[in-house]
C-alpha cells in the first residue's frame, strides 16, 4: 500500500510498504477513507519531540471502513464505517474504568521508552513517535486498530466522512478542554489558539452554556472562522499591546473565569518572552515556546481554570508562582476521545456540531507531503488540510 | 529483585492463570513451551537451533490465591526460582502482584544463548512478564508493533 512516512527533519515522503495484518485478536483493519494534518505532528516534522525512527507511518487522525476484523471481535464488523481516536485504549484498566482513556496502562507496547520522561507511560498512539507507542499511522490506505470494539464507533448514517473526520482527535480534544472549564451560567470562557483544536473548544464551550467566547490568534482566516462558527469574539494579538489589558477591558476588570491553551510548543508571539523562547528552542536547550501559555496564566482571573490542551515536551522558565498566588486550577490531558465520541456523534446527528467547515484543503495522499507543508507555514490559508488514500 | 504490578482482577483469577505452568510462555517471551507432569514442569526456552535449552522445575509452595513459589531441581541446566504472590489492592484496583526471579545461567554456549534471550537484568525481566500478564489479564492481548508496515525493512517490521 501507499503510506505517508517521516524520514528525518522536514522530510515526509509517500512510500511502498506492506499491507497491515490482523496480529492480535481484537483488531481490526481499516481501509482508510479520510485523514487529517494535526498541529502536534508539527511537533516531530520540526525536530523537537524526539523518538520518531526513519520510515515511521505517520498520521493519528483518521477513519475508514472496517474490512477485516480479528477473532474476537465483538461489536465491530466488516464493512461498518467508523471514526477512530487517535489515543487506544484497553478498555479492562483501572484508567479506562474511570474514562481516563489517554492514560490507558496497557496499549503501550514500549513503555519503558517512556517512563524516563514522565515516570508512567500512557496510552500508545498512532504515528506519533516510539516514546508514544510507535504504532503505525492513519496517512495510508490501510490502518490496523487495536481493540476494535473500544476503539472504532460506528459513524450514524446521515454523516458524511468529512463531517465526522475530527471526531478523531480535534473535536474530542477541544470538547474535552471545555469540560475541563466546568463552565457556569455567565462564564466568559478565553481561547488560544484558533486552529482545529481551538475553534472546536470555542464552540463547546458555547454548547455547555458560556456566556461569551473570546478566541486569540493571528491569522484572519481563522479568526474569521472562529467568529463564523464558534460565534466567538476575537482578539487579533499582534493588534493589540496588551491581551491581557484586552481580556479584562472586555470583562470589566474581572478576566475570563477559564483559559484554555490549545498552541502548545511552537506557540508565536512578540516581545522579549518569545524571543527568549524561540532562541533557546532553537538552540534546544528547551523543546518549548510556551508564550501562550503564559498569557492564559496571567490573563486569567483570580480562582479561575487553566486547561492546557497544547503538546508540550520540557519547558523552564514556567510561571508556577502566579498559578499559586491567583489560585488557578490547572486541568490538563490529552484527549479521552472515547469519554466523548458518543455524545459528539449526538451533537453532530442533531445538527449542532459540523466541523468540516475547517477542511480548506482535499488531497489525494500522494499528495500529502504538499498537504502538511501548507499546514505547516499555514499558507493558502490553510487550517487543516485532510487527505484521500 | 522483585517488582510488583496492580492488576485489576480479582486474586483467583490471577492465581489461576498462573498456577497453570503452560500459561507461562504467553507472559515470559523467552519460553518456547512449558510441559507439565504434576508438580514438577519442563521449561524450554527459544534457543537458537543449535542449542537446546530447557531445565526442570518443581513447585515448592503453593497457597490457593495467595502466593506460587518454584525451583530447579538439583541438576537441571539452569539454576532458576520464582516466587508470585497475590495481595487485595485498595478499593477498585484490584489485586497486587510481585513477582521474583533469579536465575543462575550456566557458562560456555548456553548461557551466553540464555543472556541473550532474556537479558541479563531479573528485575527487568520480571517487570517484562508483568506488563504481559497485566495486559493479557486486563484487556486479554498483548500490546504489539509485530509485522506492522513502514518505509524501511522492505515495507515491514518484524521485531516486537
Amino acid at each position: 500500500m501507499r503510506a505517508l512516512c517521516w524520514h528525518g527533519v522536514k522530510d515526509l515522503r509517500v512510500d511502498n510498504v506492506a499491507d497491515p495484518i490482523i496480529v492480535n485478536p481484537h483488531d481490526a483493519i481499516l481501509r482508510v477513507t479520510l485523514s487529517t494534518t494535526c498541529g502536534s505532528d508539527l511537533h516531530f516534522i520540526d525536530g523537537y519531540i524526539p523518538s520518531m525512527e526513519a520510515g515511521d507511518i505517520i498520521g493519528h487522525e483518521f477513519m475508514g471502513e472496517i474490512v477485516e476484523v480479528g477473532r474476537e471481535v465483538k461489536t465491530r464488523k466488516k464493512g461498518e464505517r467508523v471514526v477512530v481516536p487517535s489515543f487506544i485504549a484497553c478498555g479492562g484498566c483501572w484508567y479506562c474504568d474511570h474514562e481516563l482513556y489517554s492514560l490507558c496502562d496497557n496499549t503501550h507496547p514500549k513503555p519503558e521508552l517512556q517512563e524516563p520522561l514522565l515516570g508512567y507511560h500512557t496510552a500508545g498512539i498512532y504515528g506519533y513517535t516510539h516514546a508514544f507507542g510507535g504504532y503505525a499511522g492513519g496517512h495510508a490506505q490501510y490502518v490496523r486498530v487495536p481493540l476494535a470494539d473500544n476503539n472504532c464507533f460506528l459513524v450514524p448514517d446521515g454523516l458524511t466522512d468529512e463531517q465526522v473526520l475530527f471526531m478523531s482527535d480535534a473535536v474530542p480534544t477541544g470538547y474535552m478542554g471545555a469540560d475541563f472549564c466546568n463552565i457556569h451560567r455567565g462564564d466568559t470562557v478565553a481561547v488560544w489558539g484558533s486552529g482545529g483544536v481551538g475553534l472546536m473548544a470555542a464552540k463547546s464551550a458555547y454548547l455547555m452554556g458560556a456566556e461569551r467566547v473570546i478566541v486569540i490568534d493571528r491569522l484572519p482566516e481563522r479568526l474569521q472562522m472562529a467568529r463564523d462558527f464558534a460565534g466567538a469574539e476575537t482578539i487579533d494579538y499582534t493588534a493589540v499591546d496588551s491581551v491581557l489589558e484586552v481580556l479584562k477591558e472586555m470583562t470589566a476588570g474581572r478576566g475570563p473565569d477559564s483559559c484554555i491553551d490549545a498552541v502548545g510548543m511552537e506557540a508565536h508571539g512578540e516581545g522579549i518572552d518569545y524571543a527568549y523562547d524561540k532562541v533557546k528552542q532553537t538552540l534546544r536547550l528547551q523543546t518549548d515556546r510556551g508564550q501562550a501559555l503564559r498569557e492564559a496564566i496571567i490573563a486569567c482571573r483570580k480562582g479561575g481554570t487553566l486547561s492546557i490542551l497544547g503538546v508540550y515536551g520540557v519547558m523552564d522558565k514556567f510561571p508556577i508562582g502566579m498559578i499559586i498566588n491567583k489560585g488557578l486550577t490547572v486541568r490538563t490531558a490529552q484527549q479521552h476521545g472515547q469519554k466523548y465520541l458518543p455524545r459528539l456523534l449526538e451533537h453532530a446527528v442533531r445538527s449542532e456540531l459540523d466541523p468540516s467547515f475547517m477542511i480548506t484543503h482535499r488531497m489525494s495522499l500522494e499528495e500529502s507531503p504538499r498537504g502538511y507543508e501548507l499546514f505547516r507555514t499555514k499558507e493558502e490559508g490553510c487550517v487543516r488540510a485532510v487527505f484521500i488514500p | 529483585m522483585l517488582k510488583r504490578i496492580t492488576v485489576k482482577r480479582p486474586a483467583d483469577e490471577l492465581y489461576a492463570f498462573w498456577h497453570d505452568f503452560r500459561n507461562l510462555p504467553q507472559i515470559m517471551d523467552y519460553l518456547e513451551s512449558v510441559e507439565v507432569n504434576g508438580t514438577r514442569s519442563r521449561w524450554k526456552a527459544k534457543a537458537p537451533a543449535n542449542i537446546s535449552l530447557d531445565w526442570e522445575i518443581e513447585q515448592v509452595e503453593d497457597r490457593p490465591n495467595e502466593l506460587i513459589a518454584w525451583r530447579s531441581v538439583k541438576d537441571a541446566k539452569m539454576q532458576a526460582a520464582g516466587l508470585v504472590s497475590f495481595k487485595p489492592a485498595p478499593a477498585e484496583w484490584g489485586t497486587e502482584v510481585t513477582l521474583s526471579l533469579d536465575f543462575d545461567p550456566p557458562g560456555g554456549a548456553i548461557g551466553e544463548a540464555a543472556a541473550k534471550l532474556m537479558g541479563a537484568d531479573p528485575k527487568l525481566i520480571a517487570q517484562k512478564a508483568l506488563r504481559r500478564f497485566k495486559a493479557l489479564l486486563e484487556c486479554g492481548e498483548i500490546p504489539t508493533l509485530k509485522h506492522q508496515p513502514a518505509g524501511r525493512n522492505a515495507g515491514r517490521d518484524n521485531d516486537e
